[in-house]
């Protein structure tokens, strides 16, 4: 993938996510769910994605070389669900920065879609204390940038 | 709100509607989710920050939240949210505070192998009232086993 401006390949520190039962009770009230359930809701897989990450959704729009003001906005998301995530369970979120590709627009005269991917990993020591790694959830997402500066 | 009582397969052909979702997007739930999300961008909290961006006169609600009524859609289609492979969507506008969303979708082709899951691949959508797209995508979902009868050379029992 080429990059655009500042934005080129990085990796995120890696962070962590809990799912308690009660932040589970508060999405799944957001979204007018059930509010109580066997696993976490589906919408954590995304919801994990952010609030794991290891510098945060501030951290990924400093790698974007953007603010959170600045108007930023989800382009796609392609969401794998490989094992259903679990309550009170500790995940190790990993989110790297693929690269950016500059793009123009009518409604938004120059902007970047930044391509990145998040993994939320289970981890565990087998019987002979060797740690195993298993990818639970894997998003591979855009946002777009835009660029006012670059369309002057 | 409580669970569903009995979640059941109502759609597993190629060709059938899965059952329809609407919801409301309300800015009293958009304070909880920024919390959730870690999310500090405004446009989700203040209308004044959405008016001074040029992008209307309401909050915008939370990407991931309109992800997450296509999960609650699928949920209560298949009964167990852990049957959703994938869930791939673009975002192609903004659901503003207010608005009434449809989520909604269509299977577009069911695999059966001998000796794996059958899975359904599904054409679905969050639409606004307006016939606007909010997001669309496709989802991959494991459907139940087809029920064996004798002629299956299942156990009968």
């Amino acid at each position: 993938m080429s990059t655009a401006g500042s934005v080129g390949p990085a990796r995120m520190r890696d962070g962590a996510l809990r799912i308690q039962a009660f932040e589970d009770w508060l999405l799944r009230d957001a979204l007018g769910a059930p509010t109580s359930g066997e696993r976490p809701h589906g919408a954590w897989t995304v919801v994990g994605s952010f609030r794991g990450m290891g510098e945060g959704l501030d951290g990924l729009f400093r790698m974007l070389g953007a603010g959170t003001d600045d108007g930023v906005m989800f382009g796609e998301c392609r969401i794998e669900q490989v094992r259903p995530l679990e309550h009170e369970r500790e995940y190790v979120v990993r989110c790297e920065v693929l690269g950016a590709t500059r793009r123009t627009g009518r409604r938004v005269p120059v902007f970047d879609v930044v391509e990145y991917v998040t993994e939320i990993v289970e981890q565990s020591a087998g019987p002979d204390g060797t740690a195993t790694e298993v990818v639970a959830v894997r998003c591979h997402a855009s946002m777009i940038v835009p660029r006012p500066e670059a369309a002057a | 709100m409580r669970p569903p009582a009995a979640p059941a397969v109502t759609a597993e052909a190629v060709g059938d509607d899965l059952p329809d979702l609407a919801v409301t997007v309300r800015a009293e739930a958009m304070k909880p989710t920024a919390l959730l999300l870690r999310d500090p961008n405004p446009i989700h909290l203040d209308p004044a920050v959405v008016r001074g961006l040029g992008l209307g006169d309401r909050v915008i609600n939370q990407g991931p939240l309109n992800v997450g009524y296509l999960w609650e859609m699928l949920a209560r289609w298949t009964g167990d949210a852990g049957l959703v492979r994938s869930l791939d969507v673009r975002f192609t506008s903004n659901a503003f505070a207010g608005e009434v969303l449809v989520a909604g979708g269509v299977i577009e082709d069911v695999a059966d192998p001998a000796d794996g899951d059958r899975i359904a691949t599904c054409a679905v959508w969050l639409c606004a009232e307006d016939g606007r797209d909010v997001v669309r995508g496709t989802a991959r979902v494991v459907l139940p086993p087809r029920p064996t009868t004798p002629d299956d050379g299942g156990d009968p029992r």
